[in-house]
């Protein structure tokens, strides 16, 4: 009997809390599909009547202040350039650091390692020294590359293919199969769980990125759709509901792909084993 | 022989037609502005026109930035080798940017082009030359300007065309205008709206300039705004929320603006700019014109001045060059349909026009041309060293410090800035 | 017979001694050049009176550092107060944020209907970029008709000026970023209750501990490592603070949330004093890695402890 009870008070705590993270949510869709004159009426209205699409007319009916389609591309070419290459630049390393024997592995790994105890802070500046002396400012490099080799990324990966017992290597190479084929082959396959994982690490920090992608991006087209978002702000403030509307352009593609494969991320934290 | 002759053919038909082309190819001006308001619409149409007229010849393509993008942004297009062709710029910006070099100077080209500082609405034009060297052209000057409800006046009982135009009676017809419309023991009319926040800057400043203060020294190297003239523009504003009680105190940015269009403030204090959103919102009936003179002195009014400015290119193309000057000289000659827009049009003959001084706003507004009220130069730290002084306003509007607190913190930060 | 010659190593190729090393090329070179590099290249700029336009520095030595400490200088007043404000989002942010995620955590672990979902649901946030979960809760905490207000006066309350004034700037962050990034929190503490092996659990209870006993005595020892991990890295983030009241409160009511990412910020690109911002950023880190060695510190002399 007790158990019942506790699990109907634990199932309506939890039914609460999810109402309260899901309703700021909702009012941003409600108010994106509000007339600009009804957003600011008093009492607020719950659900919107009329619904209009004109707040999402005037976002994306306007390709030259609110090049939302590019930004959006931008972010698109961004993220997956960014993960791919991360992906790649990673494995191949993570796997040299772990099968191959060679002087400086160590020497490597724990340099990768410390540097995750430096404070992000000192390096946007020097960073963007770099790629302004590189000719990548506003350019889509500066997007891409400057991240790409994380220390993150290098120890998920090692860590998981030591996790691979060596026998299947082993065996391939009797069979004459030579390094870089095992490595595409064998190994990355077997690595699914855990690219996927840092795959959508990865991607979901390149297309949230705000901060950087503000400081090497200053023409409208080259705008990500974080940023974009930001200047949206300056031009439309007080238009609410178009605001929202440039809100929910932005988090739709981020939310879609996040519903889409957030189990195997999940299951992927768990596969990580990060315990400590 | 042949085979040569019909090389030689090709090779001179594809020469003719790449000069053809080039000669027939528009030169493209890129153009950064910061209107990001109901002003951009209007410039993007002056800028339609204009290509319409100068099609194939002249093509400029405008951007919009939120004023801050546009300043962070401009220094590493510049030194990118990106910048723009022409852009806007404020010109209290100007003596920033033209220390970093990044502005080209304009002195022979306005010779050139035959503009004379007569022309002009004097500081805006004296605003553009820096130590001895011109690197502007004015566009506009935008005033801060009240607005009032008509309605609100007439219902009162009170002249809707003549708004309380001095300190005490100011003070009157704000408390008289100050009510419980309903009846719920809840004010639900003001007097008039004071935000926590943008423009309060711009209305002190103008009480500033109205008690014959000025924000700093001679040479620029001491803030003097905690002195008399400082401290009593601060003293009278904040009396107007606590002691008045014509303004709620906490108003947000904007919301001011907000609720005038609602028809719940009688009197509201805003840029020019503000005028086409309140033209454009229903059932407002409304007057605008010259702020009262709240100060002891004389009249002054805060302002701002569009300047149009060439950034210096990596190299300069002559062309480019040309076209944008072309392209500054056709817009201020239509400058009547940039003022319309909600701007006071530098250009005096455009300015005290029949056309322009018959629009019931703009024609009131225009009255305040003479009295605009700048420092008497602006200078590279202008901008920091004016970030304290609205801090300060906010502290006393929110009731944190005593006005004369408030401003003598902001005069010893603002000394920092300028030691530097 | 065939004499068997000892292979020479070769260069490339499978066994290749330079093999390992072009695996390893792009990510070293990468690495070094966006990692490693900038770290001292930083540390440089600081030390110097940084031109953006000719991308040099003229060597001032530890002039941009003095002038912290110099009561004179604007960035003594702005940087201290900057920090004074971080710690305070860090002081007022941490906790929640652990321990509203414990709690999650828990409650989607336990035996709940529906728990994957509620999982997702309160996962979800973190999938979102900041400029949207600024606008969004810019909206809600909006003066005069935000919603924030609405449920206040419909409750018979007075309107509260969020965003304008103390302490509700600050609450007004506070709840956006809560909101936000407790989610990802949550996951890694679900993963470290998903490990915690089961027959603990049945032991305890066969010697009569009930659900708080057992909470206290097997499930926060086992989470120890993970609490570690997510305390140090929830303070760092906190101390990172620069979204939220870039986009929130502009840094206002008067510098009040002006944290130190965005006063650093400014001055490099506001400003364009970017040795003085560089000099602030290693400051600032000095004072990070600091806080994050006496927390590593204090968590292990408790472990000791227990």
């Amino acid at each position: 009997m007790k158990r019942n009870r506790y699990l109907s008070f634990s199932f309506i705590s939890a039914l609460l809390v999810a109402l309260i993270f899901l309703f700021p949510l909702y009012w941003m869709v409600a108010t994106s599909f509000k007339l600009e004159s009804v957003t600011t009426a008093w009492p607020p209205q719950v659900f919107p009547n009329p619904i209009t699409l004109d707040n999402y007319r005037t976002i994306i009916g306007n390709p030259v202040d609110t090049p939302v389609f590019q930004w959006f591309l931008n972010s698109a070419f961004a993220a997956i350039s960014y993960t791919l290459g991360s992906i790649a630049v990673s494995a191949l390393a993570a796997y040299a650091l772990a099968r191959l024997r060679f002087p400086g592995r160590q020497f490597y790994f724990w340099t990768c390692i410390a540097s995750l105890v430096v404070p992000g802070v000192i390096f946007l500046i020097p960073n963007y020294i770099t790629i302004d002396t590189l000719g990548w400012v506003d350019r889509y490099p500066a997007l891409i590359v400057p991240g790409m080799a994380t220390a993150t990324g290098m120890f998920l990966l090692r860590q998981f293919f030591l996790s691979i017992p060596s026998e299947l290597e082993d065996s391939a190479r009797i069979d004459g199969a030579g390094r870089f084929r095992i490595f595409w082959q064998i190994v990355l396959p077997l690595s699914k769980p855990v690219v996927l994982t840092y795959g959508l690490m990865s991607f979901l920090n390149n297309w949230n990125d705000y901060l950087w992608a503000l400081i090497v991006t200053y023409s409208s087209s080259m705008r990500t759709l974080p940023v974009g978002l930001m200047t949206l702000q300056g031009r439309y403030i007080h238009q609410y509901g178009t605001m929202m509307a440039g809100a929910v352009l932005t988090a739709l593609p981020a939310l879609i792909l996040f519903l889409a494969v957030q189990r195997y991320f999940v299951k992927g934290i768990v596969l990580t084993g990060i315990k400590g | 022989m042949r085979k040569t002759a019909v090389r030689v053919l090709l090779t001179l038909s594809l020469v003719c037609l790449l000069s053809f082309s080039a000669l027939a190819a528009p030169v493209v001006l890129e153009y950064w502005t910061i209107f990001t308001g109901p002003d951009g619409a209007t410039m993007q149409e002056l800028v339609d026109q204009f290509n319409k007229e100068r099609a194939g010849e002249i093509e400029v393509r405008m951007s919009i930035m939120p004023g801050g993008n546009f300043y962070e942004s401009i220094l590493t297009a510049v030194i990118s080798g990106r910048a723009p062709d022409v852009a806007i710029m404020h010109m209290d910006r100007l003596p920033e940017f033209a220390s970093q070099g990044i502005l080209l100077e304009l002195d022979a080209y306005v010779d050139e082009l035959g503009l004379v500082g007569e022309d002009y609405i004097e500081p805006v034009w004296n605003g553009g030359i820096i130590d001895g060297k011109r690197y502007s052209i004015p566009l506009d000057a935008h005033p801060l300007v009240m607005y009032w409800n008509k309605d609100i006046f007439e219902a009162a009982g009170l002249d809707p065309e003549a708004p309380p135009m001095d300190r005490e009676s100011f003070i009157e017809v704000t408390k008289l205008l100050t009510q419980d419309t309903d009846g719920d023991g809840v004010i639900d009319q003001w007097g008039t709206q004071l935000s926590v926040g943008w423009p309060n800057f711009q209305y002190w400043y103008s009480i500033l300039f109205q008690n014959d203060g000025e924000l700093f020294n001679e040479d620029n190297t001491q803030a003097i705004f905690n002195n008399e003239a400082g401290v009593d523009a601060l003293q009278y504003l904040t009396d107007l929320i606590y002691v008045h009680k014509v303004s709620p105190a906490n108003v947000q940015v904007d919301a001011d603006v907000e609720a005038f269009k609602r028809g719940e403030v009688a009197i509201e204090f805003n840029g020019i700019w503000m005028l086409a959103g309140y033209q454009d919102h229903p059932g407002l009936n409304f007057g605008a014109g010259m702020i009262p003179q709240w100060g002891t002195e004389r009249k002054a009014v805060w302002a701002g001045s569009h300047q149009f400015i060439i950034p210096r290119q990596r190299s300069v193309d002559r062309a480019k060059v040309n076209a944008s000057l072309e392209f500054i000289a056709w817009i201020g000659n239509h400058s009547l349909e940039w003022g319309r827009g909600g701007q006071l049009p530098a250009k005096l003959s455009v300015l005290n026009s029949e056309e322009f001084r018959s629009d019931p706003h703009l024609g009131s507004i225009a009255e305040a041309a003479p009295y605009v009220a700048f420092p008497h130069t602006f200078f590279l730290q202008y901008g920091e060293a004016t970030g304290p002084a609205w801090d300060a306003i906010n502290k006393a509007f929110l009731g944190l410090m005593t006005p004369q607190e408030a401003l003598d913190e902001a005069v010893e930060l603002s000394n920092r800035v300028l030691k530097q | 017979m065939r004499a068997i010659a000892r292979p020479r190593r070769s260069l490339f190729g499978d066994e290749g001694r330079l093999t390992p090393y072009l695996y390893l090329l792009p990510h070293a070179i990468l690495f070094f050049m966006f990692v490693i590099y900038p770290i001292f290249k930083g540390f440089w700029v600081s030390l110097t009176e940084w031109n953006m336009f000719f991308n040099e520095g003229t060597f001032v030595g530890f002039a941009n550092y003095a002038r912290l400490f110099n009561p004179e200088s604007i960035q003594n007043a702005y940087y201290w107060q900057a920090l004074k404000a971080t710690l305070l989002f860090v002081v007022i942010s941490v906790p929640p944020l652990v321990l509203i995620s414990l709690g999650l955590a828990v409650l989607v672990t336990s035996n709940l209907p529906w728990r994957s979902f509620f999982r997702t649901i309160y996962f979800m946030p973190t999938a979102l970029t900041i400029s949207v979960v600024a606008v969004m809760w810019r909206w809600i905490f909006q003066g005069d008709v935000g919603f924030a207000n609405w449920v206040l006066r419909a409750l018979g309350g007075d309107a509260i000026p969020w965003l304008t004034t103390q302490p509700y700037a600050w609450i007004s962050i506070l709840i956006a970023t809560i909101w936000w990034t407790v989610g990802w929190n949550m996951i890694l503490l679900v993963s470290g209750l998903n490990a915690i092996p089961h027959d603990q659990y049945e032991a305890a209870t066969i010697d009569g501990a009930n659900s708080w006993k057992s909470f206290r005595y097997i499930t926060l020892p086992n989470l120890r490592p993970i609490l570690l991990f997510i305390v140090i890295t929830t303070v760092i983030a906190s101390f990172n603070l620069f979204g939220q009241p870039q986009l929130m409160t502009g840094g206002g009511p008067s510098r009040s949330t002006v944290t130190v990412m965005y006063y650093i910020y400014g001055e490099a690109f506001g400003n364009f004093r970017m040795g003085s911002s560089a000099a602030m950023s290693y400051s600032t880190a000095v004072i990070m890695l600091v806080a994050t060695f006496a927390q590593a510190k204090l968590f292990s002399a408790k472990d000791q402890d227990s």
